[in-house]
């Protein structure tokens, strides 16, 4: 993906997705793989800005003045990272050599080099990214479990057993007890 | 019988009607005898008890619509699946309510919400804060509406007494000396926490983002409904914050919690 240049131009995936705007961060449900984000406001800054039409250069001015602070290019690509890791992008955004003058190792399309972590971290806390994943819980992974010598079913309805546990049948019935080794 | 809990119509059939009072017991707080017979889902309860060879016994059976849930010879153990299985299609279906995995009680006008699985010590935090005068909201779910207020779901707390992993009994929170809630409440505070032994309370303040994974990680419709479920949470943590760390004993935990809440020690919990 990318301009008549070459240059790469992020877009923001939008379909099966569940959006919520905070005060500042943005909540991301992913409804084909279950999964939720939370983008704290630089990660969201960026993904506001994926609009399939703005390179990277230009994501790095515009956020500027958006965040009326310096913004380091590494942050923009770490953003992009993670955000494609999340799903959150359509398509793959590439690094090129000629973005920015950051060092690449090979492989690592959207990750970072030592020097450009430490840049980073030596940046203001506001412009650092992170993106937060977490697994949407089925139903029953939600409740409370049985615990020792508590009925189970080996077939996996109702109340899973309780983490360490079991579920073991004898006979007729079915109970939770410590998994062996 | 066909009742309504939450807004969810369930029915309930029994071949011996002496075990009805037996299963009533088992229904989520709250229930509601219904009206039509129309339900969503319907148990079946096939009593076993004496065969009709001498030294033969039957077993109980219970069956959620077609499928078998359980066939033990035991019925409290058949009851203890229908409850739990009931209460979790509730959970996941009811139409107007959110519902959380968590703990919560009243205190001063606002709820306290502790979202965690079992074992991270929720109903010992729970029963600890009652006697110290909250008012018991629930030691399972928090029940949430439209506007981010908790509901009662006061069911007897189940407590595990001589270890973690020990069967549960059951206690009303009379018993305990406290009272239960029945008026929705806001929430002034959703504590996110863990029992170990030892550990110093020393909450962090999540942002509102990361608190809003915190809640959804524990809330039963989240994949049924997340539109929904966001909404609903996003109200909560818009209003309250969203505090995360590791506690030792509740006693400690309490104290401390308290005073944050009240500016002052010992003083008692209102609704």
């Amino acid at each position: 993906m990318g301009d008549r240049s070459g240059r790469p131009v992020p877009q923001a995936r939008r379909d099966g997705l569940v959006v919520r705007e905070l005060a500042e961060e943005v909540l991301v449900y992913d409804l084909e793989r279950h999964k939720a984000h939370c983008l704290n406001p630089m990660a969201a800054a960026v993904w506001r800005h994926c609009d399939g039409q703005t390179t990277v250069a230009d994501m790095v001015r515009r956020l500027q003045q958006d965040l009326s602070t310096p913004v380091d290019r590494a942050a923009v690509w770490s953003a992009l990272a993670q955000l494609g890791k999340a799903r959150l992008l359509t398509g793959e955004v590439r690094r090129r050599s000629d973005e920015g003058g950051l060092s690449r190792r090979e492989g690592d399309e959207g990750g970072l080099s030592r020097r450009e972590l430490m840049r980073l971290l030596g940046a203001a806390a506001a412009t650092i990214p992170l993106v937060t994943t977490i697994a949407a819980p089925a139903a029953a992974q939600a409740v409370s479990c049985a615990g020792i010598s508590e009925p189970c079913d080996p077939g996996g309805a109702g109340v899973p057993c309780c983490p360490t546990l079991e579920c073991t049948s004898s006979g007729a019935t079915s109970l939770c007890f410590p998994g062996g080794d | 019988m066909a009742f309504i809990s939450y807004g969810v119509r369930v029915g309930v059939r029994v071949n011996d009607p002496a075990a009805l009072p037996r299963v009533l017991e088992r229904l989520p707080p709250g229930w509601k005898p219904a009206r039509s017979p129309v339900v969503s889902r319907l148990y079946s309860l096939i009593v076993g008890g004496a065969g009709t060879r001498p030294g033969v016994r039957r077993f109980n059976l219970l069956y959620m619509d077609v499928a078998r849930l359980a066939r033990r010879p035991e019925l409290d153990s058949v009851l203890e699946t229908f409850e739990s299985d009931l209460q979790l299609y509730v959970a996941d279906t009811a139409p107007h309510r959110l519902f959380v995995h968590a703990g919560a009680v009243g205190w001063r006008g606002k709820a306290i919400v502790l979202p965690g699985r079992t074992f991270t010590g929720k109903t010992t935090l729970v029963a600890a804060l009652v006697k110290a005068g909250a008012t018991y909201y629930s030691d399972e779910y928090a029940v949430l509406d439209t506007r981010g207020r908790v509901h009662p779901y006061a069911r007897p707390l189940s407590v595990r007494e001589r270890g973690a992993f020990e069967k549960a009994k059951r206690y009303t929170v009379e018993t305990l000396g406290g009272r239960a809630g029945v008026t929705p409440l806001p929430i002034g505070v959703v504590l996110v926490s863990q029992y170990k032994p030892n550990a110093r309370w020393r909450p962090r303040r999540l942002s509102p983002g990361q608190g809003a994974l915190a809640l959804l990680a524990h809330t039963v419709p989240a994949r049924r409904q997340p539109e929904r479920a966001l909404r609903t949470i996003q109200q909560v943590v818009s209003r309250a914050p969203v505090l995360k760390g590791l506690r030792g004993e509740a006693e400690a935990v309490v104290a401390a919690l308290v005073e944050a809440l009240d500016g002052s020690h010992g003083r008692h919990g209102e609704e």
